[in-house]
């Protein structure tokens, strides 16, 4: 019962509260069992959400389906209609009821609708402030003072107070201290992903200075692997790659630059706060954090978290399409900064959690408020400075000439400005103003993704240089207001990749001009523009404009050879366009001088009454007869000559080249409707935008017009009353230190997420996350503290009694046993075979493929070993993910997924069997072992192993390795004795240590 | 190729099992310890599914799905309407409300090109792209009222095999072998064959998705080579025992250093016992997919001597899937062979192209029914031909058909499975559905019944919610149920 509802919610309802004996018999004999066995399995609350919002549970229910049916005209109700298939609608859908039935309810409407009152309304009423008490989550972290201990002599800082407190309630004990080579190497592993040197390893064990494991953690948290190994975290949280996937895989052009942007936020130790906002809000920060040397915008690249998700191309149902997009932006950000699935509130209010519909699309408001560019960040703050100081010199020009111009054609000086004011047209019916530049300083405001279409809209009559027969220059007047790019803008290049298809056709970059998003009914948009343009009309935020069967109409290019013209661009080519659709337009140069005036949204062109003036001075100005030698025409040819010169010397400070990164381009704010069920064809309330309610209350600050609104978002997350971010960036950071979190589920600290295990893990989590918020948001210092204390050096080995009572380690007793991540199996192969290219950063190494990975939009494979670059640094293409990382659970990037699954499948084990890329890891390794003539067979034995596991074999395993290399020599044909170097040999001893469980496990 | 049964047993001789392991190991493992891991191996933890018992008693075992990419147009397979010859070359527009379509490029109502005719007792028609298809009919319950909610391939795709039209959301293999486990230890529980079509969204139909990986479909070609590393290189394989029991050795000592008093961690040992299991694959795998061992009779009966390579192809899927469930896998997925035509998605020549992917298919698939039929394991196997979604009974373009996921017609036998019914009905052009409308939920339901497992219980805890492959919805059909 879809659309029918609405349709019908006017209909009269009538029912008798009091109805006749018989009829209430006649409705429990021969309805109301209908009505479960028929209906009941949709339309009702015990099956979860029932469709339609109707429920035929109760009375109450049944009444709040207000327009189902007319009591006593069964031809008018809807009820009986779908019943008898009359209509689009049919119910039930399965098939037709029998006849008898369909008579009866019909029978049943006609006598009216007897119902006995059979109690209140199924579903308990949804109260956001009785959730928020009842649930953990909500409640502001408070600091607890560190818990007193008997054993305060283990205890290093504060967290092992309250490890060992919950310890020693439970009667247990903390295992022993792990030894400086077992730290060593899970220091090493944990924070840079990569084994330690086997010399580091040494040189720890050797060094008596009580505080030399802080030391050695003090190096590995400088080092630039560390921002690589917890960069690749956190893409896990944004599902970050670098394609949309679908059916095609096309690429998210240049997303490496936000993986590099989240590298050097780690290893810059950038203060989580910063972070935050960056990501959310970084173009609206005020002012954007600079790279030192190159004066880049390094702010807005982090913006980039907001479109790594999947876009589909070519979706017969674009509204459809841009609410699910919208929707992973939303359950992103949810899952990421707060650890709530407000993805679950799409539909209706979440089941469990202080989350409303109304929350969910508040938030989806802002989203839909942002939309997609590549910015040129480098370049940013540069052309934004060189766009106000050209404001300002077409200011003073206009100031200078106009009156001058005036004179010269004789019009009185008095009151110009305001015969250049366009006639206030109230648009006529059937237009939707888009955006109207025409109006001066009263124009809609200018939105460009950087400095090229100025800060101001220029009003009509600006006074302009034109040169005539080559070389006398003559002045003239602009006869409409309008936003207008300078030449210089269309000649600037990126130096990253485009967008695919068609869109990328222009250089797109530095150069557009976004009008403010509008509901438009329409279909048909009208732009009045002069000059050579690429237009593209976003509808509902699609941008897939890549060349698959629909919405090629969304785009085209256009030469007004420097006339004003209105252009015609109709939309309905693709789409039936029966409901409105969101669109803004975006404007970009494709060469020389480029203006907008107006963007219209009309069937029939607009009638617009231009201001005279200009034309009135431009004829006499051009006229034949004009004197352009008199003195006074010449002074003004001077001084307009002189303005020109100080205006190309501004536009010569113009920076041309950059590199792009995808990133938000703000807009103006639009509050988005609530989509019952989610579906973009129904749409409820519409919702202001504002932050959740269970955090800041109903009765918020209204969000900004002119501005998405997140700015205010990111305030508002990062705001000390807001009682999880820290918690959760806090629990995720303890969790990859430890395998699992204080918070199990490290994104959902929700109702149905995993609470904290005990009071105390509570307490510990609380304590830290004040500490850390009102500390500087340091992630280093938090996790040099975590890394440092007693409760992390503990070794692995478990004590049995502990064991028992907490088999699952919950108190941790122990440190947990950690199974590495593909990524650290890869790179650690890397890195003992003396292949590991140690770059940091910088484009990605395309994915070697294998025969059985195939479909559309294959690439061209890498290397087999990726060029020796880190895993972070192969191309995460969604449909093409790599193999070896897949078979160790590294996630498919969907959704937030802060806690990988840690399996064991046999696709594992046969990778460490029999992949090509292992064994030539294996043959490179055996290949630098023998290189060194020097060696007997057991120091190069003992080498192998401190690479592999940092620490020296036992005499068992040096005996072991000894015959095998023996036998094993034999297979191959030879003699160890007389080729101990025989690199075969060695690399069969080589991949034996890839197989080897230590490898892949750090205690 | 050749592998040394020396070696091989070699290695399985010492720790074939955790048991074995624990005998051998000697130093380190105590008593205590030996009676825990013990009680773990009786309970088979590696291979047996999430349900302690079945929900009702199962009609059968395993499932093969015969993924037909692209979309089978049910008007010219399954679903005869006369009503399109008399309507020919009208608009569809004048004679229905016409939804959009994904190339907006609306023609005529475009007739079959095929005839029909009645097979078997009884007497269900079928068109002349299946006459093999036709003469098992008796054996399939046809149903001509399935619908899906995406008229475009890959968000389809992703409906039709995981029951969310969202990528990377788990696989019915998945979820199938999640709730029942594999019956096979050397062998994954879910096994995808490779006829070489890839469907748009990838490998993540077949994916685990949220569930643990050991669900994950293992990708499988049908020709000798199989599995990505299932073959150790041919000059090392001599050499792999040797490197795997020095791996052993190490492991041994290992798991020593984390031992005080009690047994090894959970995590360890199930990697060891996942290498073992990888390391018989190595033989089980190409013993698979080696069909040196059926007759000259059933090697053409299936096709593999067709001069058709696509036939040869599907030919050798179908008979390795046979080999598959007689080995106990649960779940086996074919897709389909590459006919030079784009799957059987013909927005363009419909004739031809339609025609070359039924002859790649329909010998082969006809085949399987009556083997498995003949050796017993029909009764046991539920077998599910069905395609993303339908075509449209108008032309796209003038020769073609474009996606209809209003009403498409797809097949189910086996084990519970009621033969020789024609279930639902279309209206008189096969556009939409008239009578028993069906979703993929159904479909997924209803396969789940089939195996012993209430659809609404197979649950797994993720993102907040008890995910279901149903979601919120489906219905089990009764009406193809025996």
């Amino acid at each position: 019962m879809r659309t029918a509802i609405l349709h019908f919610c006017l209909v009269a309802w009538a029912m008798p509260v009091v109805a006749a004996a018989d009829d209430l018999d006649f409705f429990e004999s021969r309805i109301r069992p209908v009505l479960r066995e028929h209906c009941g399995e949709c339309h009702s609350r015990h099956a979860g959400d029932p469709e339609g919002d109707l429920s035929f549970d109760s009375r109450a229910d049944f009444l709040a389906a207000a327009g189902i049916a007319v009591a006593g005209d069964p031809d008018r109700s809807l009820l009986v209609q779908a019943i008898r298939y009359d209509g689009d609608l049919q119910m039930p859908p399965a098939g037709k009821l029998p006849p008898e039935v369909i008579r009866d309810i019909e029978e049943w409407v006609r006598r009216g609708m007897a119902w006995p009152d059979d109690g209140s309304r199924s579903a308990a009423a949804f109260d956001i402030a009785s959730r928020k008490d009842a649930h953990w989550c909500w409640q502001p972290p408070q600091r607890s003072p560190a818990p007193t201990v008997r054993d305060s002599e283990w205890c290093r800082d504060d967290i092992d107070h309250f490890v060992l407190a919950r310890l020693e309630n439970a009667g247990l004990t903390p295992a022993r201290e792990a030894s400086q080579t077992a730290l060593a190497r899970r220091a090493s592993e944990v924070l840079t992903g990569l084994p330690p040197d086997p010399d580091a390893v040494a040189a720890l064990v050797a060094d008596t200075d009580p505080r030399a494991f802080e030391s050695y953690v003090d190096r590995l948290l400088a080092s630039p692997h560390f921002g690589e190994r917890f960069a690749r975290h956190w893409l896990d949280v944004v599902r970050y790659a670098e394609t949309r996937g679908h059916e095609f895989d096309f690429a998210i052009p240049n997303a490496w630059r936000y993986r590099d942007w989240v590298v050097e936020a780690f290893n810059d130790d950038l203060p989580y706060d910063q972070f935050v906002r960056e990501q959310i809000a970084g173009d609206l920060v005020d002012p954007p954090r600079l790279d030192p040397q190159s004066g880049a915008n390094r702010s807005v690249v982090g913006t980039g978290f907001w479109l790594l998700g999947e876009e589909v191309h070519g979706p017969v149902d674009i509204a459809q399409d841009e609410a699910d997009r919208i929707d992973n932006r939303v359950d992103t950000f949810g899952k990421a900064f707060l650890g709530l699935a407000l993805g679950c509130a799409r539909c209706h209010d979440h089941k469990f959690d202080a989350i409303s519909a109304a929350d969910y699309y508040a938030i989806a408001g802002m989203v839909m408020s942002s939309s997609y560019r590549q910015a040129p960040y480098e370049v940013l703050g540069a052309n934004r400075d060189v766009a106000l100081r050209l404001t300002a010199a077409d200011t003073k020009a206009r100031q200078t000439l106009l009156p001058l111009a005036a004179a010269l054609a004789g019009e009185s000086g008095a009151d110009i400005e305001s015969q250049l004011i366009a006639a206030d047209h109230a648009p006529s019916d059937g237009e939707t103003v888009i955006a109207d530049y025409t109006r001066g300083s009263h124009s809609t405001p200018i939105i460009s993704d950087a400095g090229a279409w100025g800060t101001a809209a220029v009003p009509a009559g600006q006074p302009t240089l034109v040169a005539v027969d080559g070389s006398l220059a003559r002045l003239r007047l602009d006869p409409l207001g309008h936003a207008q790019s300078d030449a210089i803008w269309s000649t600037g290049r990126s130096t990253g990749e485009r967008d695919p298809g068609a869109l990328g056709e222009v250089d797109r970059a530095g150069r557009v001009l976004r009008t403010p998003k509008v509901q438009c009914d329409q279909g048909v948009v009208w732009h009045r523009v002069r000059g050579n343009l690429q237009i593209y009309v976003v509808v509902d935020s699609y941008v897939m404009l890549t060349g698959g069967p629909l919405y090629g109409s969304h785009l085209m290019t256009v030469d007004t050879k420097g006339e004003w013209q209105w252009v015609r661009q109709d939309l309905r080519k693709d789409m039936a366009w029966d409901a409105p659709h969101t669109v803004h337009v975006e404007y970009a140069a494709i060469a020389g001088e480029a203006g907008v005036a107006e963007s219209v949204a009309a069937i029939e062109q607009p009638k617009r009454t231009d201001p005279e003036f200009p034309g009135r001075v431009n004829r006499t100005l051009e006229s034949e007869s004009f004197d352009w030698k008199s003195p006074a025409a010449m002074t003004a040819v001077n001084e307009a000559e002189r303005l020109a010169a100080a205006r190309a010397a501004i536009t010569s400070e113009a920076r041309l080249a950059s590199a792009t990164a995808p990133a938000i381009l703000d807009g103006n704010g639009v509050d988005q409707c609530i989509l019952l069920k989610g579906s973009a064809a129904r749409r409820g309330d519409r919702v202001p935008r504002r932050f959740l309610e269970a955090i800041d209350g109903a009765s918020q600050p209204p969000w900004p017009e002119h501005s998405s609104g997140r700015k205010e978002l990111a305030d508002r997350v990062l705001d000390p009353a807001n009682p999880l971010t820290a918690r959760v960036i806090v629990n995720r950071i303890w969790h990859h230190l430890f395998g699992r979190g204080l918070v199990p589920t490290t994104d959902n600290f929700g109702v149905l997420g995993e609470a904290p295990t005990d009071p105390q893990a509570r307490a510990l989590l609380d304590t830290l996350a004040v500490r850390f918020a009102a500390e500087g948001w340091s992630v280093k210092r938090l996790i040099k503290e975590i890394v440092t204390s007693s409760t992390w050096r503990m070794s692995s080995q478990r004590d049995p009694v502990a064991v028992e009572k907490d088999p699952l380690n919950l108190l941790l007793h122990h440190y947990p046993l950690r199974r590495l991540e593909g990524e650290a199996i890869r790179d650690s192969m890397l890195a003992v075979s003396g292949s590991l290219d140690r770059t940091v950063g910088g484009p990605s190494v395309e994915v070697f493929l294998t025969d059985f990975q195939q479909g559309r939009g294959r690439p061209g494979p890498g290397p087999l070993d990726g060029a020796g670059r880190r895993s972070i640094y192969v191309k995460v293409r969604r449909n093409f993910l790599s193999g070896f990382l897949l078979a160790f659970d590294a996630p498919v990037p969907f959704q937030a997924m802060g806690r990988r699954n840690v399996t064991n499948v046999p696709a594992q084990s046969l990778a460490l069997m029999n992949d090509p890329f292992v064994a030539e890891q294996a043959a490179r390794w055996a290949r630098k072992t023998v290189a060194d003539a020097d060696l007997t067979p057991e120091q190069r034995i003992d080498r192998m192993v401190r690479e592999a596991f940092a620490r020296s074999p036992t005499n068992d395993e040096l005996q072991g390795a000894l015959a095998f290399l023996t036998t094993q020599a034999s297979r191959h044909g030879v003699s160890f004795a007389e080729q101990p170097r025989n690199e075969a040999v060695w690399a069969d001893f080589a991949h034996a240590l890839f197989n080897a469980k230590e490898f892949i496990f750090v205690p | 190729m050749p592998r040394s049964h020396h070696h091989c047993r070699r290695f399985r001789g010492l720790p074939l099992t955790r048991r074995d392991l624990l005998r051998q190991a000697g130093t380190g493992f105590g008593a205590v310890a030996a009676a825990a891991l013990l009680h773990r191996d009786a309970a088979r933890a590696a291979s047996t599914g999430t349900l302690s018992a079945l929900h009702h008693a199962a009609r059968a075992t395993s499932v093969i799905f015969l993924y037909m990419d692209g979309g089978v147009s049910q008007v010219d397979s399954f679903d005869p309407k006369p009503r399109l010859k008399q309507d020919a070359g009208k608009s569809p527009h004048s004679l229905f409300k016409v939804d959009a379509t994904q190339f907006n490029n609306v023609g005529t109502i475009l007739p079959s090109p095929w005839e029909f005719k009645p097979y078997g007792a009884s007497g269900t028609p079928v068109s002349d792209l299946f006459p093999h298809m036709g003469s098992v009919i008796d054996d399939l319950a046809v149903i001509r009222s399935m619908t899906s909610e995406f008229p475009e391939h890959t968000n389809a795709n992703f409906f039709l095999h995981t029951g969310s039209g969202l990528q990377g959301r788990p696989s019915m293999g998945a979820w199938t072998t999640y709730g029942l486990g594999s019956d096979n230890d050397n062998l994954p529980g879910y096994m995808v064959i490779n006829g070489g079509l890839i469907p748009p969204g990838g490998l993540d139909n077949f994916t685990n998705g949220f569930l643990p990986a050991t669900y994950q479909g293992s990708i499988i070609k049908p020709t000798a080579a199989g599995l990505a590393n299932v073959r150790p290189e041919e000059t090392s394989a001599g050499r792999q025992p040797a490197v795997l029991d020095l791996a052993r050795h190490l492991d041994r000592g290992f798991a020593a250093s984390l031992i005080t008093g009690t047994a090894a961690p959970d995590a360890l040992e199930s990697a060891i016992a996942n290498q073992e299991l990888a390391y018989r694959m190595q033989t089980e795998v190409p013993a698979l997919l080696d069909l040196a061992g059926e007759t000259a009779a059933t090697k053409r009966a299936y096709g593999l001597e067709s001069d058709y390579e696509p036939t040869r192809i599907f030919a050798a899927e179908c008979l390795i899937a046979r080999r598959m469930v007689e080995r106990g896998v649960r779940f086996v997925e074919l897709t389909c062979p590459n006919t030079g035509a784009d799957r059987w998605d013909q927005h363009g020549d419909l004739r031809k192209g339609h025609q070359n992917n039924a002859r790649a298919v329909d010998q082969p698939i006809a085949t399987l029914i009556r083997d498995l039929k003949a050796r017993g394991l029909l009764d046991s196997t539920v077998v599910i031909w069905a395609g993303e979604f339908g075509r449209t009974p108008f032309a796209q373009g003038t020769d073609g058909r474009d996606h209809n996921p209003q009403a498409y017609s797809i097949w189910m036998a086996g084990g519970g499975v009621k033969g020789g019914v024609v279930v639902g009905a279309t209206d008189d052009y096969g556009y939409r559905v008239v009578e028993k409308k069906f979703t993929i939920h159904d479909l997924h339901a209803t396969m789940l019944h089939l195996l012993g497992i209430d659809h609404t219980r197979l649950t797994y805890r993720f993102s907040g919610r008890d995910m279901r492959l149903t979601d919120v919805a489906g219905d089990v059909m009764t009406d193809v149920l025996a």
